[in-house]
């Protein structure tokens, strides 16, 4: 198409065609490295970050550490396969990590008060999927982006949390039940949760590239007119996602109840930002359209491999938040450049 | 001419405030026919269009499809008659591959278990189809699994008509195909427009401000001015001049 700029012109004009031209292609060429790579590039970046700890540190590669780090990447990463749907659909929900903590709380609450446990992680996994419907409602309801909407439950959701616990932990209760030792215990030398983590991702992995509703989902998050105007039920599949985002929440904060036996209203502050970058860095796209399921535990992963990291290094956990940041930045700059190319 | 009338309009008429778009438009569509319609900024061809395409209500007229009285209050009654609009390459999701747009809203399921009960698509058959598509409407794509926006602008607007001739649309409406198109695109799509109404007996309607092509193209003109339709002329019973001398008013 460049081709067409030189039809007879002005010997000036023309250089300027082919300046642009130029930068176009050095642009292009940047972008299209980050693009094509990019599943490869994320993969390859986990692996040298581990080999450089490996060598600098002497406990970073031992089963016990490598296990730590995929149990605890495991929550963040439940939650971010539910980021990576929110986001393909062109949404954006900051609540998860407030839902996390009031789920925990809840189920805590109830077993303290005499609920059988089974009943009181069922309770607390029901509110959270409430919680994400409670989010698109409104967002319905007012005609409000998501993200708008989520600022404030993300406050409400943490501050029921707060009432329910009077503010404290919970952690007196009786832990005898099957629930704790099965769901918070290990199978072999390999916490429950890997494995939970692991079939989660992979059965919504299937859901998001093969089945109609995945399809949907990305087209929405594409472009949400053309969607409408194809028959494609708008507010049924976003619906359906947050109620998803709401339900994976719940789901990690109930592992992580089952591993660590306690509940406190201010566990996971901060966390939707990892939750989120870790789907930015797996491959979604922040504007919609696109995503990857299994970026998304890569990107969890590679957060946790960093986070552990400066542990193992010494490093004062007051540069913790400081480095995830810059991860999160880098992340998301990748993911623009490589999308200029395409226009999209 | 014992042709069908596919599509008539009949006083139609569309107000935007004090604006009258539309003032009392009659104009018939026969069967396997492209017509054109043409004039300048303001004169109300989208209007028209957009009327007939569902997205605006008349304010006064009606619309006969087939010689019944057509019920088209949103876009997809429109296409529930078999009324297709085309905005050049609009109506594509960009990071999608050319099947998955054509099946858009419309995905196939897999015919076992995995089908029925996990809802999962059926990407191969979707993929042949689209293949099958692409032959009879004569376009050809490097990589079929390439998302459309690595495709020309050209080869985008044909898969939008593709997907129109796929689902049996018979009365398709291209807003400025020409628009935006090296010299090359360009013939191919008057040709698929050609071949709409020859090989798919489908009915066109061109808007267009190109008079060349318009003439290359159409079996028949209809020019609106000021929100009026002042005249309509077959293709062979009049010239450039006389049509443009209609658009702008000013006789020669």
């Amino acid at each position: 198409m460049e081709e067409m700029k030189d039809r007879g012109k002005a010997p000036g004009r023309r250089n300027i065609d082919e300046r642009l031209i130029v930068e176009r292609k050095v642009e292009g060429r940047i972008s299209s490295v980050f693009g094509r790579m990019r599943g490869l590039s994320i993969f390859l970046g986990l692996l040298v970050v581990a080999a450089v700890l490996s060598v600098s540190t002497q406990h970073f590669f031992t089963l016990y550490n490598i296990i730590q780090i995929f149990r605890l990447s495991s929550f963040v990463g439940i939650m971010a396969l539910g980021a990576v749907f929110v986001l393909s659909q062109g949404d954006v929900d900051i609540s998860m990590a407030s839902i996390y903590s009031v789920v925990g709380v809840l189920a805590a609450v109830l077993i303290q008060g005499g609920v059988p446990v089974g009943l009181a992680v069922l309770i607390g996994f029901l509110f959270g999927v409430l919680c994400g419907f409670t989010n698109i409602f409104l967002s319905l309801l007012f005609n409000m982006p998501v993200l708008i909407i989520t600022l404030g439950t993300s406050s409400i959701f943490r501050g029921l949390g707060l009432i329910i616990s009077k503010g404290s932990s919970i952690y007196e209760f009786p832990k005898e039940s099957i629930f704790f030792q099965f769901f918070g215990g290990d199978i072999g030398r390999i916490p429950f949760s890997i494995f939970a983590y692991l079939f989660i991702t992979f059965i919504l992995y299937i859901v998001y590239r093969h089945a109609r509703f995945g399809i949907h989902v990305r087209a929405i998050g594409g472009n949400r007119r053309i969607a409408r105007a194809m028959g494609i039920k708008l507010n049924r599949t976003r619906i359906f996602v947050l109620m998803l985002n709401g339900a994976l929440a719940a789901i990690a904060a109930l592992l992580n109840f089952a591993y660590i036996r306690s509940a406190a209203p201010n566990i996971g502050r901060g966390l939707e930002f990892m939750v989120i970058a870790s789907a930015i860095i797996g491959g979604t796209s922040l504007t919609g359209g696109s995503g990857s399921v299994w970026g998304a535990l890569i990107g969890a992963l590679l957060i946790g491999v960093i986070r552990n990291g400066m542990v193992l290094m010494g490093i004062e956990v007051y540069w913790s938040p400081v480095v995830t940041g810059l991860v999160i930045i880098a992340a998301v700059a990748v993911d623009y450049l490589s999308r200029r190319k395409k226009n999209v | 001419m014992n042709r069908e009338v596919i599509l008539e309009a009949r006083g139609l008429t569309k107000r935007f405030g004090g604006i009258v778009a539309n003032h009392n438009i009659d104009m018939k569509l026969y069967e396997r026919e492209i017509i054109a319609i043409v004039g300048d900024n303001g004169a109300g061809k989208s209007t028209l269009i957009k009327a007939i395409s569902g997205i605006y209500e008349p304010d006064g007229g009606e619309i006969y499809i087939r010689g019944e009285k057509a019920e088209i209050h949103n876009p997809i009654d429109a296409k529930k008659y078999g009324i297709e609009t085309v905005y050049q390459d609009e109506g594509l999701i960009r990071l999608f591959n050319p099947s998955m747009n054509l099946f858009l809203g419309r995905e196939r399921l897999r015919k076992n278990v995995l089908g029925k009960v996990f809802r999962l698509v059926d990407y191969k058959h979707m993929r042949n189809e689209t293949e099958k598509l692409l032959e009879r409407i004569d376009i050809r794509l490097k990589d079929i699994n390439a998302e459309v926006s690595a495709l020309s602008g050209g080869q985008r607007q044909s898969v939008v008509v593709g997907r129109a001739v796929y689902w049996g649309s018979k009365i398709i409406i291209l807003d400025e195909p020409t628009n935006n198109l090296g010299v090359k695109e360009e013939r191919k799509i008057i040709d698929l427009i050609k071949n709409l109404r020859d090989k798919h007996d489908m009915s066109v309607i061109v808007i267009s401000h190109n008079i060349n092509h318009v003439f290359e193209l159409v079996d028949r003109i209809i020019v609106l001015r000021n929100g009026e339709k002042v005249g309509e002329r077959l293709k062979n019973e009049t010239n450039i001049n006389e049509i443009v001398s209609m658009i702008t008013g000013v006789a020669e």
